[in-house]
């Protein structure tokens, strides 16, 4: 099998490349794409039309691929989004995004120049590694990966705690982040609504409604997805609120080499 | 009013911060806040940050935490030199590349390797499993292993020839989790072994300046003595929080 490298080529600056995660969100150690998969992605005011084209790499198997040679060519921290621009690779996606945001000259919105707005984003891309990303993730794994891929039965008191924390995180998202404002910085999406956004999708992905009862945390939603546009914004989510049905038609087998290692790190 | 630090020293990330800020001359009232005794916890702090953690910034009616959030903001307000924070687009996002990675990356493992030789056993009283341990030291080698292949490499500095934001929250991590050396040669020197990364700390140092890094850490280099003399009871209350989080 094939390398399946995932590259975004932005026309017109096709020496700009984006391998990107689509199935995981960001900073995730497996992403999954059938092998025919080829779309669209517009990716709003950072390019024109992207075309999604499989690249195919020197012989690695399925499902290590962010382990092969040529990725880890990219980046020696072998986790994705991983950018390469000519000569120059970057992963870390708040990395990435501030890059796109200053080369390109988005619209000042995303990353305000203004020094107090610019704090508030970079105050939510600080926390959110640790603030939400981890719990969100905790919860996709041990709900769909680790009972339905490596069939390991996870004890209810690790999903309670799990989702506590979860709660815990989504509570300070409101109070704190969103608060009465339309957006985390303030009137109008930033970087900062942008990364909230995919990892409070990420447990949704698990069957897990989190706006439920949270009404703040759903308008929120609302005004995000209407500012990204709804058919991006499906788009880019598709394959994970597929994930329960999708993780079943996988091959799992080469999981199973990294049981151990996830085990360790969720259970 | 001044420029208002909420800083406990114990703290990596408000090392960084004070650092920073002293390195270069920007003026603030320094405001003691003790994790230990569950100072963050209290009403006045909430009311700094709801997030409730050091290091915290007060600047007028504008409060702010995160410590890259806080060092990104004193660098572009004190206009301070293009070293720390590049205003070239690849050397920035280097920087930043570093500053994001490490919450996980390094800050994760230093963290625990803390928490599970100095402060679970000496102030919980609580025995540490040895495979836990074992599986910490694991996490933070790999975490050091990425930081000299990767961070470090050839260079001097992280980013380049010269010191950035990026090297003083790194040097402030590897700090913590050099802190809980024991005194009978047991403990862990997360420089022996690594030339790479012990030539780099030194040009850190000297960079900073060896007065203002030795100020920053002289508490921590005393943990394990200054936590013996630490009112306990308080942090009683966060056992079961603190077990579940790192056992």
């Amino acid at each position: 099998a094939k390398l399946a490298v995932l590259s975004l080529v932005f026309r017109p600056r096709p020496h700009t490349e984006l391998s990107a995660d689509l199935s995981l969100g960001c900073e995730h150690a497996f992403h999954r794409l059938p092998d025919e998969f080829t779309g669209r992605l517009v990716l709003g005011g950072l390019c024109e039309e992207a075309e999604l084209v499989r690249r195919g790499c020197s012989g690695e198997t399925r499902g290590r691929e962010h382990y092969g040679e040529e990725f880890g060519k990219i980046t020696p921290i072998r986790k994705v989004p991983a950018l390469r621009d000519g000569d120059f690779c970057l992963a870390e996606s708040v990395a990435i995004l501030q890059y796109l945001a200053e080369k390109f000259k988005t619209p000042d919105f995303w990353y305000p120049a203004d020094l107090q707005q610019r704090a508030r984003v970079n105050e939510y891309l600080s926390w959110q590694h640790t603030g939400l990303r981890w719990q969100g993730t905790k919860i996709f794994w041990l709900r769909v990966f680790i009972p339905k891929i490596l069939g390991v039965d996870v004890p209810q008191d690790k999903l309670d705690g799990a989702l506590e924390d979860l709660n815990g995180s989504l509570k300070l998202m409101e109070e704190k982040f969103i608060q009465d404002k339309p957006f985390i910085a303030g009137d109008q999406i930033s970087l900062a609504d942008l990364v909230a956004i995919v990892e409070i999708m990420q447990p949704v992905g698990s069957g897990l409604d989190v706006f439920e009862g949270r009404p703040k945390l759903s308008a929120w939603r609302d005004r995000v997805q209407a500012a990204i546009g709804k058919e991006l914004f499906d788009d880019a989510h598709q394959i994970i609120l597929g994930a329960r049905e999708s993780v079943k038609l996988m091959d799992h087998s080469k999981l199973q080499l990294f049981k151990p290692k996830i085990l360790k790190l969720f259970l």
